[in-house]
């Protein structure tokens, strides 16, 4: 090497400095993506544009559809009839009068009249014209009246009393409009009316006292007026407005995430943002919050240029009732936005981010654009329940939840069901887009393709990473929730058969899922899922921690109901009380396996193996166990389509135990004998409480939770078990040293 | 500062057949060096001057930026490396001046230090007069001279500058070289991978002349005189390529078309592009 000079500015001196405290790199990341964005004409556009131009457009379709649809509906509207001259108008129109105050005023017309009223419901509306049957058809009239003079002298051309002289006539309606067919019918009815008075008045004056007609109808409209007139009709229209909402919200976030990553590739921007020392993540997280922000603002211009439509044009009740829409619903549509824009904006990255270029991912949304209107239509269709698999199926889940909330009917079980799962579809769509966003195959590139994404890394990794945790817990916890709605609507076996199921459910759920991803991600299993040795005495520990902990569980449910933070659900009440009069009858031991061993063991092979060595290899132990035990906490509180609110707080607590147990051991083992007593303990008790009653050593069998506090001797006797069992642990795992246990087992 | 021990990279196609991009380089570069990886296109410049940054995993072998393994802390090695690339584009919405900012907070500069930075190098590179126009606007020499600043933003020690000059002028070339030169006396270690190699020739200290992947010739302009036989390095490119000079037909400029043919076989598949 030659010799260069080095000035006096020396490079090196000025290299290595390391990141300064500010806000979230992702954050500035999505500040800046946001400024590129909105600057942006063709963000614009479809922002701000699309709504202003589309809503007035789209009103006038709906008002022409919904005006035919009231008038078919109520016939409200009055009908136009058609005269050859105004004499026979003004002679015909008598009749048509008279009849229509014979039948009385129209439910929807009372208001407008004064009680007992004796005028006639609609003034006769006319017009001249020189062929009624053309008049007819053109639609300028609805039923056109042709009257046949009685030749002078004949029987029928003389007047009654009332100076009213009798006519023939033709109504010429056209059947193929509903206008002119209600029309008709009102006309006819009018004229029977007329004639039926008629008769019975000659009747009565020739001395017939007695009744005459052997039916008389009374009809009775039901009170709730228009709001019930038309319900099925606003309720399939509620429908259309979160489908429509979400389909703008759809449109407003595909152009920033094919921007945000295929563009930049093509651009060649994307390298300079990978040559930069940002974690892959942040990048992505980025690009995610500003597609969600893009989506929103979109998704908030749409609701309020929707909304100020459907005002303006008068649509609110036919929509939404008389109540019309509250601000707290309004405010709910929009948190379910939010929670849509986030699951969809996930999704567009995960696509958009296998593509190369624009046309590309273009190419790859289309489909899934379709794919989209299919499940949003089906929110259509009168009837269709939100239950079940809907609860779990992605978009689907969102429109009907959006439906039942503007129907005021929505149910609050499956509505946690339907945030829960979108949140965790949304998790798993942006792991997907980890794997693949600004990976040198995709970069770079020309043979990265979608089985990149199942391609098994080359290296064996000890533990997995956390977008895999939590794809997998995106997998489970709609799977678990199928198989056990499924299993619990089957009557096919009896309790045992059931219970074997359910066990079977449980291993193929939270062993199967962990273990296939684990083998497709190439992961150590003893090391991924902890189940290395732990010494002696931190089983012997978890064994006392087993017995000793129930007392507490049992106590926080006494208290969070004595403080009244949870009320039990008397349908949740009468389940338990069924279920422990069922599970006396079944064997202690097939009890004790299939909800006491197999859940624990599987539970803890997830939970405590899966997640959080996952959720280890990018957070602290304190926020990694602090973090599976809430998510351990919520799966017991929406285990099955009942929300167990109860369960919350102990499985909760349980769960930090276990999360500490694990990170303290370096091992899932312990814990796993810790949770499946625990588990049978209960059971055991639950099955036995006869016996237990009987012996003294029993609760009394009050159903009622908040006189059931256990003695305090009881409680002493937990808390000193809890203590030695916690000691146990602590002094059997000191000698492992933070090494083996609170290391991430990266 | 730069060390690359031998790095390979070998690309898997659709067709499940391997391309050897990279095969056991070995090199290193000093501080206050200008090194020329020199090559025709698909020779597997590009493809090295990635791994150096961790942009690529390498297949085996490795790259160590001052001590550090690129594919074990890529960040590290980022945060003390600028890049300019042939293939990297510009916002197209932001001006010149919120683009280099928004990288100096990439590399964790404050606000204060970012805009003395760029107060430094606005001068050097000329940036005033389009300095607030957006990035869309430029033309390819202004494009460039932003994508350097960028680069020097965060005052690297290491500059990896692949193909600086494409598409410039001959006084965007120039200005271009005099940067580089600048470079050097500042003390920061350069590597450039261009086709001007008349220009390599003058600027580069040391040399690196590749072919499918492998080194050919390496050393000073001296050592690969010795090695070669020959005097100027494009004469030797074209003994190394197989191509034929005809008599008095020195080209001082190797093109793109002249040297397509020797890329065949060895560019890691289409993503790799012609920047190789």
């Amino acid at each position: 090497m030659s010799g260069p000079e080095a000035t006096g500015n020396s490079a090196t001196a000025n290299a290595p400095r390391p990141p300064r405290r500010q806000s979230p790199l992702f954050l500035r990341l999505m500040l800046k993506e946001l400024r590129e964005t909105l600057r942006d004409r063709r963000t614009i556009a479809t922002l701000i544009l699309m709504p202003l131009l589309v809503y007035p457009l789209l009103s006038v379709a709906f008002e022409r559809f919904l005006m035919s649809s009231m008038k078919t509906v109520s016939g409200h509207s009055d009908p136009v009839l058609g005269f050859v001259s105004d004499a026979e108008a003004q002679e015909f129109g008598q009749y048509l009068l008279r009849g229509s105050a014979i039948l009385g005023p129209r439910p929807q017309d009372r208001t407008a009249l004064p009680p007992n009223s004796k005028q006639p419901a609609i003034p006769l509306n006319y017009e001249v014209v020189n062929d009624v049957q053309q008049s007819v058809a053109d639609g300028r009239v609805d039923v056109g009246v042709r009257i046949h003079k009685l030749a002078p002298g004949s029987a029928g051309d003389r007047k009654n009393k009332k100076g009213e002289r009798a006519v023939d006539c033709e109504l010429i309606y056209d059947p193929q409009s509903s206008a002119s067919r209600d029309a008709y019918h009102w006309a006819d009815r009018c004229l029977a009316a007329v004639n039926l008075h008629s008769v019975e008045r000659r009747l009565r004056e020739s001395g017939a006292t007695n009744r005459l007609s052997p039916v008389q109808v009374l009809a009775v409209p039901i009170e709730s007026g228009g709001e019930s007139a038309s319900a099925s009709a606003s309720h399939s229209l509620s429908a259309l407005v979160p489908l429509i909402l979400i389909l703008m919200t759809i449109t407003g976030a595909v152009y920033p995430a094919i921007d945000l990553t295929a563009g930049e590739r093509e651009r060649g921007t994307l390298e300079m943002l990978v040559a930069a020392p940002v974690p892959r993540m942040q990048l992505l997280l980025g690009k995610y919050l500003t597609v969600v922000i893009v989506a929103l603002l979109t998704a908030i211009i749409n609701l309020a240029a929707m909304m100020v439509t459907i005002a303006s044009i008068g649509l609110t009740p036919l929509l939404f009732g008389r109540k019309g829409i509250s601000l707290e619903e309004l405010l709910e549509i929009m948190a379910l936005l939010v929670l849509f824009a986030a699951f969809f904006s996930a999704v567009l990255l995960a696509v958009t981010s296998f593509a190369r270029s624009f046309k590309e991912a273009q190419a790859y949304l289309i489909p899934l654009m379709l794919a989209s209107i299919a499940p949003g239509m089906l929110s259509m269709i009168p009837g269709l329940k939100l239950q079940g698999p809907l609860a779990v199926t992605p978009l689907v889940n969102i429109v009907l939840l959006a439906r039942d909330l503007l129907q005021h009917t929505a149910e609050p079980a499956t509505a946690l069901w339907v945030v829960t799962s979108t949140g965790l579809f949304a998790l798993a769509a942006i792991g997907v887009a980890a794997k693949i966003f600004g990976t040198d195959a995709i970069l770079y590139g020309s043979h990265g393709t979608w089985s990149d994404l199942f391609r098994r890394p080359r290296r064996v990794s000890a533990a997995p990473t956390p977008t895999s945790g939590l794809l997998c817990l995106a997998i489970i916890f709609p799977t678990f929730f199928l198989a056990s709605n499924l299993l619990s609507r089957s009557t096919l076996v009896g309790l045992d058969g059931r219970l074997l199921l359910a066990a079977l459910v449980t291993i193929l759920v939270f062993l199967q899922i962990p273990l296939a991803l684990a083998v497709l991600n190439r992961v150590d299993l003893a090391s991924g899922f902890r189940l290395r040795p732990a010494p002696v005495g931190a089983f012997v520990g978890a064994i006392v921690l087993g017995v000793s902990l129930w007392p507490f569980a049992h106590e926080i449910l006494v208290w969070l109901s004595q403080y009244e933070v949870i009320e039990f659900d008397p349908r949740t009440m009468a389940a338990a009380k069924e279920l422990l009069g069922q599970i006396q009858h079944v064997s202690p031991a097939l009890l004790v396996v299939t909800l006491g061993v197999v859940p624990a063991v599987c539970e803890e092979f997830f939970f405590r193996g899966y997640l959080l060595s996952a959720l280890r290899n990018s957070m602290s132990a304190t926020r990694a166990v602090l973090l599976s035990s809430i998510l351990f906490g919520l799966f017991h509180l929406v285990a099955t389509d009942r929300l167990h609110f109860e369960r919350l707080v102990p499985s909760t607590a349980l769960g930090l135990v276990l999360g500490w147990l694990c990170v303290r051991c370096g091992s899932a083992l312990p814990g796993m004998l810790l949770h499946a007593i625990h588990n049978s303990l209960l059971l055991v008790a639950a099955h036995f409480q006869k016996q237990l009653i009987d012996w003294g050593w029993g609760l009394n069998e009050t159903t009622d939770i908040q006189s059931a506090g256990l003695p305090t001797s009881w409680l002493v006797t937990a808390t000193i078990g809890t203590a030695v069992g916690a000691a146990l642990v602590v002094l059997t795992t000191s000698k492992l040293g933070r090494s083996n246990a609170d290391e991430p087992p990266a | 500062m730069i060390s690359v021990h031998e790095l390979t990279k070998v690309f898997v196609t659709n067709n499940q057949e391997e391309l050897v991009a990279v095969d056991h380089l070995t090199f290193c570069v000093r501080a206050g060096e200008v090194y020329g990886l020199l090559g025709p296109n698909g020779a597997g410049k590009t493809t090295t001057v990635r791994m150096i940054l961790g942009l690529l995993n390498p297949t085996s072998g490795y790259a160590e930026v001052e001590g550090l393994r690129s594919s074990e802390a890529p960040e590290e090695v980022k945060r003390r490396v600028g890049l300019v690339s042939t293939s990297a584009g510009l916002y197209q919405w932001l001006s010149a001046r919120e683009l280099l900012l928004f990288f100096a907070d990439l590399y964790g500069m404050s606000r204060e230090r970012a805009e003395t930075r760029l107060a430094e190098l606005t001068p050097l590179m000329d940036l005033g007069p389009f300095l607030d126009q957006r990035c869309a606007t430029l033309s390819t020499g202004q494009r460039q001279r932003v994508h350097l600043a960028r680069a020097l933003i965060h005052d690297p020690p290491i500059m990896l500058l692949d193909e600086p000059t494409r598409g410039l002028d001959v006084f965007g070339s120039q200005a271009i070289f005099d940067y580089i030169s600048q470079l050097r006396r500042e003390g920061r270690a350069v590597i450039v991978t261009t086709h001007r190699l008349d220009e390599a020739q003058r600027l580069c200290d040391r040399f690196g002349l590749m072919h499918r992947g492998r080194f050919v010739l390496e050393g000073t302009l001296e050592e690969l005189r010795q090695k070669s036989g020959r005097d100027t390095i494009v004469e030797m490119f074209m003994e190394m390529t197989g191509h034929r000079q005809g008599a008095g037909l020195s080209p001082p400029i190797v093109t793109e078309s002249s040297t397509a043919g020797a890329a065949t076989g060895t560019t890691p598949g289409a993503g790799e592009g012609s920047s190789s």
